[in-house]
């Protein structure tokens, strides 16, 4: 199929008619809108990393990229690999990368175990307790530990302290390498979870099932059979969180950048805003390629791993029946205390230093004589200083926005890959997921690049401005929508829309009267989603930011950046409020509202 | 009401990577009348589901012409869409849009009509008129996913004929119902299209469906029309031994054709008959395709049109073939006894009328008219494109 061929349904039948060897293969429907809309995904992706890329081999005097006399040159990346400052970031990285791979994967295998395997009490309730954090935007996570980590006050510390030979300050560090990496790996513990439970349960029936029917010893089992079964299921999850980790920004910029600590994407950041003199855009430019590129190529290897495997229908869309191992005596209780004390310290800690950091006036132990320290004042800042009230209208915008705007390319996304099925049906499908291997980051310094050429040249006034903040965000969300609104059409049979086509609907009308109110709970859930994401967002809204397009995010990082821990605990708690409240209720409508297809 | 003329249609879907394309339809002519109800019949996989989609605009053809009445819908490089041909169709799941009441679902079809959209009052009323022919008056403001499948069947029809279409086509409308509501749905179908007087297109896999419908068949395989006919022309001469066994139960019987032979009493002059070497003796049959002296044929023999005689008293009339044998098994039917009778080594199947008294084990005389049997040269059709597909058939074909 070929971009000469689009027809409406309003053009006049004479038009129609082509004699042109391209529209005797074409089909007959009508095309339009959709394409508007895959070529807007193209070029979404693409333009910010065309200007990068080109920009990254250009130098002019203003440091600036297309600047005054700008020509080209191997500069900036000769700059990356020879300037000796950067040396650490890397190696910071391989560290930061690997060892919260390997916290975040080791934890949720074990839980998915005890969960999926055993007969351990209160499962479901763990389960829900371990994931929910999924909702919990991490920089507001990173600065809950950055208060539990506190070398002095720090309430972790202090526990500790009472062991005796343990003193303040320390023993840990809130700012170091070891700290950022193991919440870097808390962080990637529920989302790893929701995709490693599915394949432990399934392989733990067949485990099972081929111990019945052969007898084989246990570690004959356990090398013969479980692991190259569950081998494809988590090599994809162990990828998939390999360009997260890769790509992290929050947890390493909250704890780490202050204190020095930096790794890729936060060196990217600080390349930008020095704490003193010029942004130096040339350095910043050649990092941002390096990163992508290393983030892209796992993802690319993900996306046709995981485009064989839909197939992997194996191993996670067959039940077997479950045949949960009875723990006895000490390894049951061992089970349910390493699982407590996960659940307590990860889980709830967090949240309860939020809470209590927002209504004291200063660093304060919890204590009983704390208690009558008590105060509101920070959420009542919150609700009446004028300048909050802007940032939580902006965000609000760029939530709503963005989500509105992604959902609908999403839909005609998934349209175009399901019902065109073409080629460039799935090229578009690739650019779409190809989406989540860019790093925040590097998204935001090419849209800084568009935004400062695009200015210099045509004086739209992008820089740091909302549309430009909606764009990226947009681009950021576009890989996990388009998958669920491809998941959600993908329910609904083709006959139903082939049927309107037969009443005379033309192909925007099948589209409005059919197709997106049967799909309505996946768009709905992709809205939320996308909404909440928005919301909590620092990567890209601390890049772009500008005074004019503030948001709670920002507001956030830099309260606590200033040592305002207060009002940033107090705006966290609301922003993780409002994410979960997002997330439960997208929950609600898939669960739902399935409408039973004739 | 307009006529349907295919000519050499031919749809190749493109291959998905590297080799040669799949072609679903080869070179199919065919006129449909119009008014005229019309049933391609095939087994799975036989193109008659792709040839309907290509007449309805749902896939583009890839070669050749299809028209409706005046106008030509789609030849190599013209296209009018779907949307434009006005076609209605019934789909085989019926595809009724669940988010909407019977009502809506009709409605929807009225308000995208080719023939001028109706809206408001006028609307409702053609809505209730159409479901009153499908006797779902009553259902109008029922939500569609609480209705049984026999009546979303008929929201479906009601949809597809509101806008009075030209033509209508139905893909295997009746395949996901029980058989009694099946046998009440073929004529309820037969009714209201005749009412309409709506020129039908009609896919089915069922024989019965078929010779109980049509007016004429098709009976295609491998994307090729293998014969076009009245359903009796169909039944009792198919054009070939596939086509005879795809539409009923059949006895073949080997054999070598000798020379031809004269018509007995009671025959069409214009039939040629031969006399065929047979493992029970020389016999008589009606020349079908391919049965020139010296080939070899089978004779194809329909089960019902062999006479059961147990008492000795074969009426053999002048160019009566007669044959005897031992009943090997008798299966209660209900109305008729299904007997497995073997002759010289070689089993025919026969039906007795359920009152007579057939045991396993008595010698039985069978005979049968000339013109009731049929020798159909014993080879691989011309048109069949080889072993492979041969083969396929062979799996493909129901009972």
């Amino acid at each position: 199929m070929v971009l000469s061929g689009p027809r409406t349904g309003t053009v006049p039948r004479q038009r129609q008619l082509k004699p042109s060897p391209e529209a005797r293969r074409a089909r007959s429907r009508s095309v339009s809108g959709a394409w508007i809309a895959g070529i807007i995904t193209v070029i979404l992706v693409c333009v910010p990393l065309i200007v990068l890329l080109w920009s990254s081999f250009s130098v002019s005097k203003t440091g600036l990229p297309f600047g005054a006399g700008s020509h080209f040159s191997l500069s900036n990346y000769k700059r990356v690999f020879t300037d000796g400052k950067l040396v650490r970031p890397i190696v910071n990285t391989v560290v930061f990368v690997v060892g919260s791979l390997a916290v975040g994967l080791l934890i949720s295998i074990g839980i998915a175990t005890l969960i999926e395997r055993t007969s351990l009490p209160l499962r479901n309730v763990v389960f829900a307790l371990v994931v929910a954090p999924v909702a919990m935007p991490q920089v507001v996570a990173g600065i809950a530990w950055g208060l539990l980590l506190d070398p002095r006050i720090g309430l972790i510390n202090q526990m500790l302290q009472v062991i005796p030979g343990v003193h303040s300050p320390g023993p840990l560090n809130a700012g170091s390498l070891a700290s950022i990496t193991v919440v870097e790996g808390f962080m990637l513990v529920p989302f790893s979870l929701l995709l490693v439970a599915p394949v432990v349960r399934s392989t733990s029936g067949a485990l099972e099932e081929a111990a019945v029917v052969t007898g084989a010893g246990r570690r004959a089992r356990m090398t013969k059979i479980v692991l190259p079964l569950m081998a494809p299921g988590l090599l994809a999850v162990l990828v998939y969180q390999f360009v997260t980790a890769a790509q992290a920004f929050d947890i390493p910029a909250v704890l780490g950048l202050e204190k020095g600590t930096k790794v890729f994407s936060t060196a990217i950041y600080s390349a930008l805003n020095p704490a003193v003199g010029v942004p130096d855009y040339g350095l910043a430019n050649g990092m941002s390629v390096l990163l992508l590129v290393f983030a892209l190529i796992p993802m690319y290897w993900y996306y046709r791993m995981v485009g064989r495997s839909e197939r992997f229908a194996v191993i996670t869309g067959k039940s077997y029946r479950r045949r949960p191992v009875a723990l006895r005596g000490a390894a049951k209780w061992a089970a349910f205390v390493a699982l407590a004390g996960y659940v307590f310290f990860v889980v709830i800690l967090p949240l309860f230093i939020l809470l209590w950091m927002s209504v004291q006036p200063f660093y304060a132990t919890p204590s009983i004589s704390a208690l009558s320290r008590i105060e509101f004042d920070a959420y009542h800042r919150v609700f009446t200083v004028s300048s909050f009230i802007s940032t939580v209208r902006n965000t609000l915008i760029l939530g709503a926005l963005a989500a509105t705007f992604v959902c609908v390319i999403a839909t005609m996304n998934s349209w175009l890959l399901l019902r065109r099925r073409g080629f460039f049906g799935r090229l578009i499908d690739v650019f779409a997921f190809i989406t989540h291997g860019i790093p925040g980051v590097v998204l935001g310094v090419s849209l800084l690049f568009v935004s400062l050429t695009t200015d210099s040249h045509f004086h739209l006034g992008l820089y740091g401005s909302m549309p430009l903040l909606v764009i990226g965000m947009v681009i950021v969300c576009l890989g996990l929508t388009t998958r669920i609104t491809t998941a959600g059409m993908g329910q609904i049979h083709r006959n139903l829309e082939d049927a309107a086509e037969m009443c005379g609907a033309g192909w925007l009308s099948r589209l409005r009267s059919i197709t997106v109110p049967l799909m309505s709970p996946a768009i709905a859930n992709a809205w939320v989603l996308t909404f909440a994401y928005a919301l909590s967002n620092l990567t890209l809204t601390v890049v772009l930011a500008s005074s004019k397009n503030r948001v709670v995010a920002v507001e956030l990082y830099t309260r606590w950046n200033f040592g305002d821990v207060q009002t940033a605990a107090a705006l966290g708690l609301l922003l993780t409020v409002v994410s979960v409240g997002a997330t439960v209720a997208a929950r609600r409508f898939t669960s739902h509202k399935e409408i039973r297809h004739g | 009401m307009k006529d349907v003329v295919l000519a050499g249609v031919e749809k190749t879907y493109s291959a998905t990577s590297g080799g040669s394309g799949v072609p679903a339809v080869r070179g199919v002519d065919l006129t449909i009348a119009a008014g005229e109800f019309f049933v391609l019949l095939g087994a799975s996989g036989s193109g008659k589901t792709t040839l309907l989609r290509c007449i309805a605009g749902l896939e583009a053809i890839t070669g050749g012409e299809i028209r409706i009445g005046a106008m030509t819908v789609a030849s190599g490089n013209r296209v009018v869409p779907a949307v434009r041909r006005n076609i209605g169709m019934v789909f085989q799941d019926y595809a009724i849009w669940p988010h909407m009441t019977v009502g809506e679902n009709v409605e929807f079809a009225l308000r995208h009509a080719r023939s001028g959209s109706l809206r408001g009052d006028a609307a409702k009323k053609r809505v209730l008129e159409v479901l009153e022919v499908v006797g779902l008056e009553e259902f109008v403001d029922r939500g569609s996913t609480y209705l049984s499948g026999g009546q979303q069947q008929r929201v479906a029809l009601a949809r597809a004929v509101v806008a009075k279409p030209d033509v209508l086509l139905l893909d295997e409308p009746l395949s996901n119902l029980d058989a009694r509501l099946r046998a009440n749905m073929r004529k309820e179908l037969r009714r209201i299209t005749s009412e309409l007087g709506v020129t039908s297109i009609y896919v089915t896999h069922d024989q019965i469906e078929a010779l109980v419908m049509a007016d004429r068949i098709a009976v295609m395989r491998h994307g090729e029309v293998l014969q076009v006919g009245t359903p009796e022309e169909i039944y009792r001469t198919p054009a070939d031994l596939f086509v005879g066994e795809f539409v009923g139960e059949a006895n073949l019987v080997p054999g070598r054709v000798l020379s031809d032979a004269s018509s007995p009493p009671e025959c069409d002059e214009d039939q040629r008959f031969v006399a065929v070497e047979t493992p029970y003796g020389t016999m008589t049959a009606l020349a079908g395709t391919g049965a020139t002296p010296g080939e070899r044929v089978r004779l194809l023999i329909r089960p019902e049109s062999l006479h059961v005689c147990h008492d000795g008293s074969a009426p053999l009339a002048p160019g009566w073939n007669a044959v005897t044998g031992l009943v090997r098994g008798a299966d209660f039917a209900g109305a008729h006894t299904e007997l497995t009778v073997d002759v010289d080594g070689v089993e025919l199947r026969a039906q007795a009328h359920s009152f007579d008294a057939v045991s396993v084990g008595s010698p039985v005389t069978l005979t049968v008219g000339a013109q009731w049997v049929i020798a159909l040269g014993d080879h691989p059709t011309a048109t069949s494109p080889g072993p492979a597909a041969e083969e396929k058939s062979l799996v493909e074909r129901p009972q």
